[in-house]
């Protein structure tokens, strides 16, 4: 055998293997085909014993060249048997556009979305989180928060009773009294939790509601701190944009006394739909600690001071998801819980 | 409160637009919540002259007028049966524009041109009446003047809300108090200039204070020979235009002033008061009495009634009596202005249910000093428009006397609480715009408050009044703030959120539902938990509170079930209750899961989807113990009326219990209006916290390879794979890392009674590469172990 005749033997095999390899339909077929070219008694194999006969030039030159038939059979045929095998789970062809693999998307309710938020923006300003009893006593709940028996502030809110004097909590403003009581300055949490009031249903009241209740008291602590916390909580929640107002207000608890507004992010303050064209939303109440409820705690109203504020999240999340009907927070319908 | 803004220009000249006026109230905290506009319906409307009238020469019922409207002499077909010559009537001119956007333009009416209408009461949409053309009175309206019916008031109500603390502001004359602040304008009072008559009051009654706590004081005048009739238009709109129903001048009068100072007042017909004699007692248990709206009330001794020589008159602070009543019969007036503590009124109130605009001043606290300006300001009334004669004097039991007090102010106090300074002139400035009266010791501030101002006692309340006319914008928010280094972390929140994420990762969804619910819903799956109870629901349905989360989640799945979702995962986390053992209300945290419908959510070309099943759940309850690192949980069987036999599964984790799941029976399905099958999973949020294992330390990686076996073995079917795995574990020793079971058959290539179970075995030494030599006898010892124990035959 001279070199010259392998070498063309070896260009003879390459078309030959060409030719088989694209006529091969099945993974048996393309099996054989491995066989037949890189078995032990295959092709190139024999080809390799020939080599024996040539000079070390020749041998050189012939074995580069049946190196290179070997990888790319090799290559070939994987590549062949791996599409042959996606084919025949899929019959003819690929198709990228059947659907994926449905699984169950699990999401936060809305309003646990939104406390979310709400908690980590006053968690960035140091505020540490607390947590009181939702079946509360009139005490924490009316009397240390300067709402004494017989006074008409009561009738702010529609209580529901368990027992005498035990009551569903109608805000969460008790909590303030139950850290100040347990706590010394400085104190500055947030207190997120179910409230419960006689409301009858309807799109913008429900009996069972969430209320997130903010309190800080130190030494020095001014109406401009309490500004400037609701400014930043404000940004967060409604972007760098957003204004802030104060309009004076009454509660038992709090004196001075504010309710805030938040600029309406929907018409940009010129007046629209939503802010009923006042260019304002009525965000909730807060103010100073009012000294009586220091009282109730035994804190020096000359030494401390302190603000507290008050939000409601459904309410907060019916604005940031422009949510129509409070109701729907508590239907549970997946239609409505799928969209946040 | 409705305010009308003529009313307030009696006290305050004020010249802003009623836009700004109602921008104002709101942001000094009487915040506007409606304005209303009291205007004519009607524009181009003019007092005309009918010079001649003919009869229309094409149509009987019409006639053909020459009317005088000043500038011109209008021809105008009026169809009215009463038009006649010589009449003053209202004409609309072409372009008016009446009721309804109806504008007159000119027009043919069979053949004869028509420039304008005559018009009727309803056409002015002055009144229903149609029955003719309005004849105007010829001394009250000039020709060719627009057209205004005499004493008509154009008004602007506003609807304000007054704050509970400000019962001084449930008043026009209280919250043009407020403007004149606002705006810096003096303060007018209302008029109470009375020309008294000889007679002497104290000649014709007395009065008898027997509970001078309830009523501190009370002051009365007689108004002798009234002549009832309907009140002065103006009057009558006023208080139409404040909500208030006008019924004759005297009546109107005690309410007039009601809404122009805040004083209830109460009017007696003298006549019917016996022994001309007034006594303010307590009422006697069980006293029946009925009061004016024809209600009869049971009284208590708390109540306190207002009497005459023989009988209650009047339930004090709250409603008049029908034995005393002012009618058309009423000669003389005794005029009650009382002052009544705030307690005893709104105890009365309460209790009968009964809310008046009386009670609710006295509730707020009234203004003992108001009584008598009130008093005289109402006989000043009754002498204009009830042709009243004032006895002389009045009487005044004031046992209590209550006077103005003091407060101390300091000035550098103000920006201490505020965070920005005011001057001290601006201070002043407001203080006296209130009507305070101030005196200035270099920081101190002496401020001296009147009765009407209950709500001002301690320094706090002074700079909330300074800050209110001020304004809040003043106040620069602070942008830094020094706060405590010592930030606890409130680990249970934590836990929860972590919780929500692991359990919303593994695809729930997480629900909301309400706290309070109905006796059944309680009793669904915690038939024999105590609930606790509320005293006054707003319906049955909202009668508990929640006693499980379960329930909730039940109601989630059928709300959807019937809207056509069926393949749910759902989890809440959030307060149960519970009656303890000492009957009080404890609060539990819980978290439960409920998986229902198929294994997917939609369903899938390439495999058929299953139905979501037991292990599923499992696998789920597994994967969290695992996210949480919650090692050592017992799985233990659990009897419980809420599961399916042998279904249920207690955690636990050195045999306590940390939570449960199971499948829920056919009975609590069907409490629930739904259908097989729906699984469930409970824990306890505290319990589960407590078993995290949250000290994680380095354990060495093995460095000699795993040497791994397969033992398939035939058992009995009603073996437990726990206690074969068991077995396995036990005689396997230290080598042994792991057993898993990785198939399982019953079926009819193996007898009936039987069930085939493969294990993966896997041996590992820290030391050595493990040999065959010492794996053999091992494996050997664990099949003989389970042939002698549980009778197995290993499968060739």
């Amino acid at each position: 055998m001279t070199a010259q005749s392998i070498q063309s033997q070896i260009e003879n095999a390459k078309a030959t293997f060409k030719s088989q390899i694209d006529a091969t339909q099945t993974l048996a077929e393309i099996e054989q085909l491995r066989i037949d070219y890189l078995g032990r008694k295959g092709l190139i194999k024999s080809f390799f014993s020939q080599m024996g006969n040539l000079s070390p030039e020749e041998r050189k030159s012939v074995g580069q060249l049946l190196n290179v038939l070997k990888t790319d059979v090799e290559t070939a045929i994987e590549l062949k048997q791996e599409s042959l095998q996606n084919s025949e789970q899929s019959g003819d062809f690929f198709d990228i556009s059947l659907p994926g693999e449905p699984q169950f998307i699990g999401r936060l309710h809305p309003l646990s979305k939104v406390l979310r938020e709400v908690k980590s923006c006053f968690v960035s300003m140091g505020f540490q989180i607390a947590q009181g009893p939702e079946i509360e006593s009139e005490y924490y709940n009316f009397e240390a928060l300067n709402i004494p028996k017989g006074h008409p502030a009561r009738d702010m809110q529609d209580t529901l009773f368990v027992e005498d004097e035990i009551v569903l909590r109608t805000h969460t403003s008790p909590v303030q009294v139950r850290v100040m009581e347990s706590h010394k300055p400085p104190i500055r949490i947030i207190s997120p939790g179910r409230c419960y009031r006689r409301d009858t249903p309807d799109a913008t009241h429900s009996p069972t509601f969430h209320q997130v209740e903010g309190l800080c008291v130190d030494e020095g602590i001014s109406f401009a701190d309490l500004k400037g916390v609701i400014l930043t909580f404000a940004k967060k929640m409604f972007g760098s944009e957003v204004k802030i107002r104060f309009r004076p207000s009454f509660f038992p608890f709090t004196e001075p006394s504010a309710e805030y507004d938040f600029s309406c992010q929907m018409c940009k303050g010129k007046g629209c739909r939503v802010c009923k064209g006042t260019g304002w939303i009525e965000i909730s109440g807060a103010g100073m600690v009012n000294p009586a409820v220091f009282k109730y705690v035994d804190y020096d109203p000359e030494k401390y001071t302190g603000f507290a504020f008050g939000m409601g999240l459904e309410r907060l999340a019916m604005l940031l998801y422009e949510v129509n009907d409070i109701r729907l927070f508590y239907e549970n319908d997946v239609r409505f819980l799928h969209q946040f | 409160m409705k305010v009308s803004l003529n009313w307030l220009k009696d006290f305050v000249n004020l010249s802003a637009t009623p836009e700004e006026i109602a921008q104002t109230l709101t942001m000094i905290g009487f915040e506007v919540e409606g304005i209303e506009y009291i205007s004519l319906t009607f524009t181009g409307v003019v007092v005309g002259d009918v010079l001649e009238k003919e009869k229309h020469p094409n149509a009987d019922k019409l006639s053909v007028c020459k009317v005088d409207v000043g500038n011109e002499v209008l021809n105008i077909v009026c169809g009215a049966p009463n038009v006649a010559k010589g009449q003053r009537v209202p004409v609309a001119t072409i372009g008016a524009v009446l009721k309804d956007d109806f504008t007159i333009k000119p027009v043919k009416l069979r053949g004869v041109d028509s420039h304008g209408m005559i018009c009727s009461e309803r056409e002015l949409g002055l009144s229903d009446s149609h029955s003719g053309i309005l004849v105007l009175d010829t001394e009250q309206y000039q020709m060719g003047e627009p057209y205004k019916p005499v004493g008509f008031d154009e008004d602007v109500v506003f609807e304000v809300n007054v704050t509970p603390n400000r019962p001084d502001c449930l008043s026009h004359l209280g919250i043009a108090r407020e403007l004149a602040c606002a705006y810096h304008l003096p303060l007018t009072l209302p008029k109470t200039e009375i020309e008294e008559t000889e007679l002497d009051i104290s000649d014709y009654a007395t009065i008898e204070i027997e509970d001078s706590e309830a009523c501190p004081r009370y002051v009365a005048r007689l108004i002798r020979d009234v002549k009832l009739e309907p009140s002065p238009v103006w009057m009558k709109n006023r208080l139409e235009a404040v909500g208030i129903r006008s019924i004759n001048n005297v009546v109107d009068i005690t309410n007039y002033v009601l809404m122009e100072t805040g004083q209830p007042l109460h009017a007696f017909d003298y006549d019917l008061v016996a022994q001309k004699k007034i006594v303010v007692r307590p009422a006697q248990e069980g006293e029946n009495f009925i009061t004016l709206d024809d209600q009869t009330r049971k009284l208590k001794s708390s109540d306190l009634l207002i009497c005459d020589g023989e009988k209650g008159v009047a339930l004090a602070g709250v409603m008049g009596g029908q034995n005393s009543e002012v009618k058309a019969t009423t000669q003389h007036i005794l005029l009650e202005s009382a002052y009544f503590s705030p307690l005893s009124v709104r105890k009365t109130a309460k209790r009968l249910g009964m809310s008046t605009e009386a009670s609710q001043r006295f509730e707020r606290g009234a203004d003992p000093e108001n009584t008598v300006f009130s008093a005289n300001r109402a006989a000043h009334l009754f002498m204009k428009h009830a042709s009243g004669k004032i006895a002389k004097g009045f009487i005044d039991v004031n046992p209590k006397k209550m006077t103005k007090w003091t407060v101390p102010l300091r000035h550098s106090r103000i920006s201490k609480i505020l965070g920005a300074v005011i001057e001290k002139e601006q201070v002043i400035r407001i203080l006296n715009g209130l009507q305070l009266i101030t005196n200035v010791e270099n920081d101190l501030i002496q401020v001296e408050i009147p009765t009407y101002r209950p709500d001002l006692t301690r320094e706090i309340d002074l700079i909330e009044e300074i800050v209110r006319h001020h304004g809040y914008d003043v106040i620069e928010p602070n942008r830094k703030s020094v706060i405590s280094l010592d930030y606890e972390e409130n680990k249970t929140d934590a836990f929860v959120e972590n919780l929500k994420d692991i359990v919303t990762g593994i695809g729930f969804m997480e629900t909301l539902s309400d706290g309070m619910v109905s006796q059944k819903h309680v009793t669904i799956v915690t038939p024999k938990v105590h609930p606790v109870q509320i005293k006054n629901p707003l319906s049955p349905d909202t009668a508990f509170m929640r006693t499980s989360i379960l329930p909730g989640l039940l109601d989630a799945i059928r709300w959807n079930k019937n809207r056509s979702t069926a393949n749910l995962r759902f989890f809440e986390i959030g307060k149960v209750f519970w009656l303890n053992a000492e009957g009080n209300p404890s609060e539990i945290l819980e978290f439960s899961a409920a998986i229902t419908g198929e294994s997917r959510p939609i369903a899938y070309w390439g495999e058929s989807v299953e139905p979501s099943n037991f292990y599923q759940l499992k696998g789920f309850a597994e994967t969290l113990f695992g996210k949480l690192n919650i090692n050592d949980v017992q799985f233990a069987s659990l009897e419980d009326p809420k599961y399916e036999k042998d279904s249920g599964i207690s955690f636990n984790i050195d045999n306590e219990p940390i939570g449960q799941m199971g499948i829920l029976n056919q009975d609590v399905l069907e409490k629930a209006d739904l259908e097989k099958p729906v699984y469930v999973m409970q824990f306890s949020v505290q319990l589960l916290m407590n078993a995290v294992n949250s000290d994680a330390k380095f354990r060495p990686i093995a460095k000699f390879p795993a040497v791994k076996r397969d033992l398939a073995i035939l058992a009995d079917k009603t073996l437990k794979i726990e206690d074969l795995q068991q077995t396995i574990a036990k005689k396997g020793g230290a080598l042994l890392n792991k057993v898993q079971l990785f198939d399982l058959y019953q079926g009819d290539r193996i007898p009936e009674s039987k069930k085939s179970i493969a294990f993966s075995l896997e041996f590992i030494s820290e030391d050595r590469t493990l040999t065959e030599k010492e794996i053999e006898p091992i494996m050997l010892s664990i099949i003989r172990e389970l042939e002698a124990t549980y009778q197995c035959t290993l499968r060739s």
